[in-house]
């Protein structure tokens, strides 16, 4: 054998046994690995299950978080349109409180107002009172004044009376006696026997009588005056005589009679005239 | 004197060995082998742990596959 030979038959032997060991590891090598990859493709596999579960959970959870979602949203959405109800009503309720303490401070501005105006009423109605009170008691003093002067003025036409009845009397003798004849007193009640002062009336009324054409006059007393019927009085003006009056009808505080001027045609009885009882 | 490739009277002729078929086919199958191991080395440098020289040699662990490359 030729040494070329013998040295390729050497390495081929080499080779060949490096060949084989090659061989063996990478058989066992690939058998290794194919296991592991079978493995991990069943871990693969198993992972891939494990993630789609875990995936279709998680899409229900999410569907199902989306429907809570939509459902909170909406819940906010609603809470929302409340909070802006409520505040769009607390807006109105601050408006009107501002209103309200607007109008407070108008009213308590009114009430200091009257309160002012009720202190200067007050004071007015103090010095009212003050004048009223110096008022009535100068009106007090008048009136007292004037009833002391009253009863000097009635004493002054008591005796004026006195001298006018007197006056009168003769008067009436003078007329009666000028125009003849002195008249029946039968029917005619005389004053004095009723006692008490000489009454005083005045003629409120004249009218004429169509029946027998005399003339009627009333006079403002009557009963409560001592008055009665077919009482003869005395019809003044002044000092001077004027006529006659026969009650005819007598109430309690006015009376109609008869005027009778005693054949005097220049005298004539007028609304106003002083009636007198006559003195005998 | 034979390694000076002096023939001796008396001895056998000695034939030289020749290159015959059989070591072109050895030789080929050298070539075929050398391409093998370098394609086997090459995959199963792939496969190896490990690195370097005995890296073809190396078998991986069971359920612990790693590489070396």
């Amino acid at each position: 054998m030729h040494v070329v030979t013998k040295i390729l038959v050497v390495l081929a032997t080499v080779m060949s046994i490096l060949l084989a060991a090659m061989s063996v590891a990478f058989t066992a090598n690939a058998d290794r690995v194919r296991s592991e990859n079978e493995r991990l493709r069943t871990m693969e596999s198993a992972t891939d299950m494990t993630l789609k579960a875990a995936k279709s959970t998680a899409e229900a959870a999410v569907v199902r978080t989306n429907d809570e979602l939509r459902a909170r949203n909406d819940e906010i959405a609603s809470l929302r349109r409340e909070q802006i109800a409520l505040q769009q009503d607390m807006a109105r309720h601050m408006a009107d409180a501002e209103a309200a303490k607007a109008e407070a401070v108008a009213v308590q501005a009114k009430i200091d107002q009257l309160a002012s105006t009720v202190a200067t009423q007050t004071e007015l109605i103090a010095s009212y009172r003050t004048e009223v009170t110096s008022l009535r008691d100068n009106e007090l003093r008048y009136s007292r004044r004037e009833i002391e002067l009253a009863d000097r003025i009635s004493e002054l036409t008591g005796q004026l009376e006195v001298a006018q009845e007197t006056n009168r009397a003769l008067q009436e003798q003078l007329a009666e006696v000028t125009h003849g004849g002195v008249r029946s007193p039968g029917g005619r009640v005389a004053d004095g026997s009723l006692g008490g002062g000489p009454i005083r009336a005045q003629i409120t009324e004249l009218r004429r009588d169509p029946g027998s054409g005399s003339t009627l006059a009333s006079i403002d007393a009557g009963t409560n005056d001592r008055l009665r019927p077919n009482m003869e009085l005395s019809i003044v003006r002044g000092n001077t005589f004027i006529g006659k009056l026969t009650l005819e009808s007598v109430d309690l505080n006015e009376a109609v009679g008869r005027v009778d001027m005693l054949g005097n045609r220049n005298a004539s009885v007028r609304q106003g005239d002083l009636v007198v009882t006559s003195l005998r | 004197m034979s390694q000076m490739g002096l023939q001796m009277p008396g001895a056998r002729t000695v034939r030289r060995p020749q290159l015959n078929v059989y070591t072109a086919l050895a030789f080929i199958a050298v070539i075929i082998l050398a391409v093998a191991c370098g394609v086997v080395w090459q995959a199963s440098v792939k496969l190896s742990p490990e690195q370097g020289l005995m890296a073809p040699f190396a078998v991986q662990q069971e359920g612990q596959i790693t590489f070396g490359s």
